[in-house]
Order: structure tokens, then sequence, then C-alpha cells
């Protein structure tokens, strides 16, 4: 068994090595696999519901930590039609749909309920705190609920300061949370936070429903901290539409600068791409590394470094045989199972999604760790690149099982 | 031919006497030129007098210019306090003076220039009352007495004012000027024709000179005819539009001098105090919930006079508040609840808006979703487009909250928008046009202010002097809102006593009755 593993990982080494030396390889029909992939395994959409101006793109903006989302500059309506985000854009972990301007335009909510009835969902109304025309959103929320009654909706109230006294700033730490911290707050904020919260009671339907207020601002603007609330944002997504958002977008506490941040998407979303390549029923090792050979480019371009020769050799060669056997063995594992008539096509397409969609998730972590040592001066050691594989391996495969687990029911 | 006949009327022995005894100063004249002649001079003098006659011909076009400017100035302007229903009419009565031929029209033919009066009444009348057999009679004896006293007052100080020694001149004088003058022309005829026989060179030059001078002074007569003509029938257009759209009041005393049955109950309603002299201006605040109309009355008025808060509906109904300040006409100012929710549709508003003499439109700058508003204003502006009687008030917007722009938590007034040197002095001016875009106003209806507590701007200076601008065609639709409610109010006065006389001859019938 060892050595025909040791003949395998050759194999594979080779196949990754030319893929990633040589990325033109089969592209259409790359292209046309990814396609038919994420057909089988949809991206989840969060609808952002709200008038023009409410704060949509920035609330997109700041929870990518993207800044692809035009942000409008607070007066004219920046969003004319529907609008899609994907994010990221070339290997997607999320789609943003962003409503036309409610109360700009007639705007027929038909047409995007139908879009997303097909999807996982995640309602995010948007509304302005010292807005009260708020009959449009509030009649279009009635409207999902009552079709859908167990899509969450999660009530996010911005532009906290509008109802600041004149020169006012946020009030620290964030008071939203428990009664008293509301006490403390300025009296008509307060008010308004009872009146605008009154449209959730009107809502149908047993599913999740919570509010959260914050207060995204632009440096500019000139209150501190700048997402005011984000982090109770977070939690309220994850509490109301457990799609595992955050873990997705924002990776683990360590990650925390852009770059890492950037990759973590990068990883995450092509790690989302080849575990649904691994639920087709026949897919090669080809097309797998042609994907793990995409993220590889992708995150050499954003460490900016090459993938010549050299590098591939070294970077294929440090992470090593070791765990090359552990791959390749779920990867037979994997085609041995999705043959079985009946139960193959569940229990062999939710085993492939995790070892193809964690393979991917680990050697983007590794190439990241690899990067970062390179640009920092430092030499690569080859037993620490293992351990960051093998760890990602497990965290990978965890972070797949949970999204896969919740879309396929 | 005539000539000849004029001859022939005259007595052959007069003729003879006449001539004899100008014959010494006739030689004169031949003595004379033939001096000139014989010294060599005839050509000097004859230069001389065409040097005269030019400077003479200058000196008249100089003078008809000048009079002409003053009969220009006394030309007859309609009345801007007309309805607009009134502008066509007018162009009518304008077409009339226009076409007028001072040929067809002499002075000295009073049935004439009566039969134009005539025919301009009938002008108006017709435009006022299409169909109508006879529209002439589509007025009362008290008015038609009314609108002679007027035109008459109007002619006399026209004339005392622009047509000189007017007020030396009887009216026999002009008559015997008439016929003296026709005389006169008869005997200068007979004069010419001799002067020609006897000295056919003076006679060429004198021909020559008369016809100059008469370019100059016939010009000036017939301008000063035509523009008796036009005067005439435009003061009579002018009170005969005034007459039948219905705004000659028969009482003498200024309309907006009292207060209107409507302003009366709202005086009351703001004040118990309301002691008022005089019709107070109607300023109606509208837009949307949250605006900030309130806040803006505040702010106008310098001390909380109305309920104003961050939740909507805080005004449910049209509220008016006093406003008294110095510099500015007294008034009422009106609040009102949101417009988006369906606010025109409600007669009480429609009433509200026809009776306002001026329109505050507040919008919060830094709410894009303008779709509601827009649709609120469109009503707005066809109840006024509809109502052709009337001239729409002047509707200026009051754009709010503009220390919500971005950067949100800089503050720092003044802010010059012209040159909008920082991002929010920036900010402030394109949403500014943004907003006037959207709401189709000129930017220059426009103004950018700031209402929140402790940081009001723009308002005593910039938004003031936007009131003031507009203060006197505000004042002009109040005038016409006062003769309308003045009018009705006649109309029921008399009404009232009428049938009150009605009711006391049933009461005396049915007594007789009774006592039968």
């Amino acid at each position: 068994m060892a050595s025909q593993d040791l003949r395998n990982w050759t194999v594979y080494a080779r196949r990754l090595k030319s893929a990633l030396l040589d990325p033109t390889v089969d592209q259409a029909e790359l292209e046309e696999t990814l396609r038919q992939a994420r057909e089988r395994a949809p991206i989840p959409v969060v609808w952002l519901l709200g008038k023009t101006q409410a704060g949509k793109t920035s609330i997109i903006r700041a929870l990518t930590g993207s800044d692809s989302a035009e942000i409008g500059n607070g007066y004219q309506p920046c969003t004319r039609t529907a609008r899609l985000y994907d994010f990221p854009e070339a290997a997607p972990v999320v789609r943003f749909l962003d409503t036309r301007g409610l109360g700009e335009i007639a705007y027929d909510p038909e047409e995007d309920i139908r879009y997303c009835e097909s999807h996982a969902n995640l309602v995010l109304a948007v509304m302005k705190i010292a807005d009260f025309e708020q009959q449009a959103v509030a009649d279009v929320l009635r409207a999902v609920r009552r079709r859908h009654p167990d899509w969450p909706v999660l009530l996010v109230l911005t532009g906290l300061h509008e109802l600041y006294v004149p020169g006012g700033e946020h009030v620290l730490p964030y008071p939203f949370d428990d009664e008293s911290g509301i006490g403390a707050l300025p009296d008509d904020l307060q008010r308004a936070l009872v009146r605008q919260c009154e449209v959730l009671d009107s809502l149908a339907g047993r599913g999740a429903k919570a509010w959260v207020a914050v207060d995204l601002t632009q440096p500019e603007d000139g209150y501190t901290p700048q997402h005011y609330g984000i982090e109770p944002l977070w939690r309220a997504i994850e509490e109301v539409s457990a799609l595992g958002l955050e873990r997705q977008l924002r990776g683990d506490e360590s990650v925390r600068d852009v770059y890492a941040r950037s990759a973590h998407q990068q990883i995450v979303g092509h790690a989302v791409t080849a575990a649904a390549l691994g639920a087709l029923p026949v897919v090669d090792l080809v097309t797998v590394s042609g994907v793990q050979a995409k993220l590889l480019h992708a995150l050499s371009n954003l460490y900016d470094q090459s993938w010549d020769r050299r590098t591939t050799t070294e970077f294929v060669s440090l992470l090593g045989a070791g765990v090359a056997t552990g791959l390749v063995a779920r990867m037979v594992g994997k085609s041995v199972v999705k043959f079985i008539p009946g139960f193959g096509q569940s229990v062999g397409a939710v085993w492939g999604a995790s070892t193809s969609g964690a393979a991917t998730y680990a050697l983007g972590k590794a190439a990241v760790y690899f990067f970062a040592q390179r640009n920092a001066g430092v030499r690569v050691e080859a037993g620490n690149l293992r351990k960051v594989y093998a760890e990602a391996l497990d965290s990978g495969a965890a972070m797949l099982r949970e999204r896969f687990g919740r879309t396929r029911k | 031919m005539k000539l000849s006949r004029l001859l022939r009327r005259i007595d052959p022995l007069r003729a003879v006497a006449l001539l004899l005894s100008a014959l010494p100063m006739l030689a004169l004249v031949v003595l004379g030129l033939l001096w000139l002649w014989q010294n060599g001079f005839l050509l000097w003098w004859l230069g001389a007098m065409v040097a005269c006659a030019a400077t003479a011909y200058a000196m008249q076009a100089l003078l008809m210019k000048r009079q002409r400017k003053l009969l220009a100035d006394a030309a007859t302007e309609p009345n801007p306090q007309w309805p607009p229903a009134a502008d066509e009419v007018w162009g009518r009565v304008e077409a009339l003076a226009d076409e007028l031929d001072p040929e067809d029209w002499p002075l000295d033919d009073a049935e004439r220039l009566l039969g134009l009066g005539r025919r301009t009444l009938d002008t108006v009348a017709e435009a006022y009352h299409p169909g109508v057999d006879k529209p002439l009679l589509e007025l009362t004896v008290p008015h038609m007495l009314l609108i002679i006293e007027r035109a008459s007052a109007d002619l006399r100080r026209d004339i005392v004012d622009h047509v000189p020694f007017s007020h030396r001149l009887v009216i026999g004088d002009i008559f015997r000027m008439q016929r003296w003058r026709r005389s006169a022309e008869k005997l200068f005829l007979v004069y010419r024709a001799g002067r020609m026989v006897i000295n056919p060179v003076h006679a060429l030059v004198g021909e020559a000179w008369r016809g100059v001078r008469d370019l100059g002074v016939g010009a000036v007569s017939g301008e000063l005819h035509r523009w008796l003509l036009s005067a005439f029938v435009r003061k009579v257009g002018f009170y005969a539009i005034d007459l039948y759209s219905g705004r000659l009041p028969l009482d003498e005393s200024s309309p907006s001098d009292q207060v209107t049955e409507a302003s009366r109950k709202d005086d009351e309603r703001a004040a118990e105090e309301a002691k008022t002299s005089s019709e107070p201006l109607r300023i109606l605040v509208l837009g949307r919930t949250n605006a900030g109309k309130s806040s803006l009355i505040n702010a106008l008025f310098g001390e909380l006079a109305a309920a104003s808060d961050a939740l909507p509906d805080t005004t449910v109904d049209l509220v008016p508040y006093a406003l008294e300040r110095e510099g500015m006409t007294r008034a009422l100012v009106f609040d009102s609840p949101g417009c988006e929710n369906g606010l025109f549709a409600q007669a009480s508003f429609v009433k509200a808006a026809r009776s306002a003499d001026f329109v505050l439109w507040v919008s919060p700058v830094n709410r894009p979703d303008r779709q509601q508003e827009m649709k609120c204003l469109q009503q707005l502006r066809a109840i006024y487009a509809n109502d052709a009687a009337k001239r729409p008030p002047p509707i200026l917007a009051v754009a709010t909250h503009i220390d919500r722009l971005r950067p949100a938590a800089e503050w720092q007034p003044p802010y010059d928008l012209v040159v909008a040197a920082t991002p929010k002095a920036e900010n402030i001016r394109d949403a500014v046009v943004a907003l006037a875009r959207d709401l189709a106003f000129e930017p220059g209806d426009v103004v950018p202010v700031c209402l929140a507590d402790g940081r009001v701007y723009n308002v005593d200076d910039l938004l003031r002097s936007a009131l003031l601008d507009r203060h006197d065609s505000a004042l002009r639709i109040r005038l016409m809102r006062c003769v309308d409610a003045r009018r009705r109010a006649e109309n029921w006065g008399l009404l009232r006593r009428q049938l009150v006389g009605a009711g006391r001859l049933l009461r005396r019938l049915s007594g007789r009755a009774d006592k039968r």
C-alpha cells in the first residue's frame, strides 16, 4: 500500500505542478465543469432590502472588508437596479443581492423574491434609524415572510449618529445588547429604536427574526470606531442564519490583517468550488488540481510572488510525501464510494465534498504560510508547513461539513 | 382746378386792393433778391437759409423724440394683479389699440370716438361672455358708472401730465382752433399760388422749406393723435377687464385692508389678541414626515412655537401660527403633517393650498428617495396650474439636514457653496443640486439650511432674504385672494339685504291677508 501511495503521490504532484506552471490547460473545459459544480452547490444569497442610501452597500463593504462594493455619497442613489455581488468574484463564498432603491422608483419585489426562492437565504432589512418612512420595506418584509415563513430576517438599523445630540459621539461600549445600556442612549435614539423595531412584531412565520444597530461610517466622517456595531452584526447574522458566514468571510481570530482576510475568502471560495466538484458523479484529479492551481495563482498574486518552476518544486517538495499520502488516500476512497449506486449518490457526495474541498482548503492555507514566510525573508520549515496543512485539513473539513450539511437537507 | 375755383370766388376788385397793399412789401422781396444777386451774395443767402432749415428740422426731430418718449411713458399697462385669463383679453385690447388708423378716427368727431369706446367694451365683453348675444349688457349699472368714473379720472391725469398746455386750453379753444385751421389753410393756399406767380425762385425755396417743416410737425401731431386714440382704447379696455373679471369692487378702500373671513378665524385660533389691521400673508409649510417643517417654523419664530420631534406624526393637522417679526409682513404660517400620506386628496389641504400666498416646501437633503415627495409636489403644482383664475404663489424649497451630509461629524459653518473648498461644502452643494433636479426646482429656488438645535444656520440671512425676494409676488397673490373674498362677501351681503327686503314685503302681504 505504501509503495502505491508513493507512486500516486508522484502522479498527483506532477499534475499539480503542470497545472500550476501552465494554467491555460483545458481552461474552457474547467470553466464548464465549475459551472456545473456551482449549480450543485448553490452559493447562499444574502438579500439586502432597504431604501436607497439606507446603508446597504456599506454593510456589504464592512462584512467583506472589500472596497469593490460601490458606496453612495449620501444623497444620490447608486443602486439603480437589483445588483448581485459575488464575493469573492472568482470563487464566490456568498452572494449579495442588493435591491433597487425602494421608494426611489416604483419597486416590485416579486422578481427579487422569485430569484431568492431557490436559495439558502438571509434577509437583511436595512433602515436608517432616523428615517420613519419605511412602509415600502415593511410591505416587502411581510410579503416575504408570508411566502417563506422560515426565512430568517435581520433588521439592521443604520445611521445612528443622525439622532445623536449635535457634536455627540458613539456610546462605548456598545450599549444595545442589554436593557440598561439602551437606557444610557440619547432619548430620541431610544424612542426611534422602539418605533423602528415594531415592524418585526408584524412579521408572520417561525423563522428567526432579530434586530441590530450599527453605524458604518467612512473615515472622513470623523466617528470612532468607523464600523460601530460590526461585531454585534456578525453575531446576529450567525444567530439568525446559521450560514457560517463569519467563519467563511473572516476566518478565525488570528485572521485580522487585510491580506490574510482576503486570502482566507479566496481559499474558502475555491475550497467550496472544489468540494462542489467532488459532488459531481465523474470528476478526475485534473479538474480538482485545476481549481487548486487557480487558488494558488490567486494567492501568489495577492502576496506578490511568482509561481515559477523553482518555487513550485520547492513548495511541493516541502509539503512532502506524508501530506500527499493522506490526500491521495482520501481521493481514492471518495472515487470508490461514489460509484456505489444509491448509497454513493448521497454519502459519497458529502464525503467527496469534504475531501477534495478540505484538501484545497489546506493547500491554500499552507501556501499562505509559505508565501508569508518567504515575504518575511524567513526560511520555510518543512515540519511547520506540514503542521499548518494538517490543521487546516481538519478545520477546512469542519467548515465544509457545516456548509454542505446545512444547505443540503 | 381748386385754385381757379377759389380765384373765381374772390371779388376781382378786392384782389386788386389786396395786391396793391401787399405790393410794397413784395417789391422789397424782389428788390432785396436783386441786390443780393448784383452783389454776388445770393448763393450765401440761399446757403444760410438751407442751413437754418436743416437745424430747425433737427430740432423738430429732437422735440418729436422727446414727445414720443413722454407719450410712450403714459401708455396704459396691464394690471399685474389680474388673473392669468385676463392676459389674453388684454392682448385683444392692445391689438385693437395698435391697429387704429388716425385717419379713420378724427378727434373732432365725438360720435365716432364714442363708437370706438363701445367697440373696445364689446371686445372685452365678448371675451368674457362668449356666446352671449349682447355681451355688453352683462354688467350692472353701478359697475358701468364706476368704470366711466375711473377711466375719466385716469384720462384727466394723463392729459394734464403729458399734453402741453392742456390745463390752459378750454374745449372751445380746441374746436375754434380746428375751424380756424381749416380756413387758414385755404388762405395759405392762395398765398402760395400768388407767390409762385410773382417770385418763382423765392417761392420754390419757400415751398421746399415748408415741406421740410411740415414733415416734422405733421409727424408730431399725427403721433399725438395716435396716442390719444390708443390711450383711450387702452383705458376703456383696462377698466372693462377689471369690470368683467369681477375685480372692480364697489367699495373704494383697498381690498387687502380688511381681513378675510377664513383668516379671521385662523387669526383667532392663533392668538386671542388678534386685533389685526391688515390681512396677513398665508404661508403654507409642506413637506414629507420629519423633513423639519416644525423646526423651520421654530427657527423662523426664533422661539419655540411648533412641536417638533425626531419621531414622526407630531403634527396631525394644519396648525396656524401667527408670525410677526420686524421687516416682514404679518403672516399666518401653517404647519402640516407629512405629505406622503396622500395629503392632497383631502379637501382641506386643497383648500389650504388654494388660499396660500406663499409655499415653503421643506425637503431633507439626505433622503434621496423622493418619488413620493415628487408625487405630492406634482399634485400641488397641478392644483395651481388648473386654477386659471389665479396666479400660483411662489414656492420656495428649503433643503434641511445639511449637517447630516458627509463628513457626518463635521459641522463648522459658514460654508461657502460657490467655491465649495471643503468636502462638506462640496457635498452640500451637490446635494442641493440633486434635490433641485429631482423635485424640478430652479437651483435658485432651493435654500440649504440647518435647523438642528444649536446649529441653526442660514435661516436668518439666506432664507429670510429669499423670502423677501418673493415678498412682492406673495403680496400680489394676497391681494388677488382678498379681492375674490371681498367679491364673494359683497355678493352674499347684497343677496342677504335683498332677501330681507323681500321678506318684509312678504310679511306685509301676509299681514294684509290676515287682516282681511
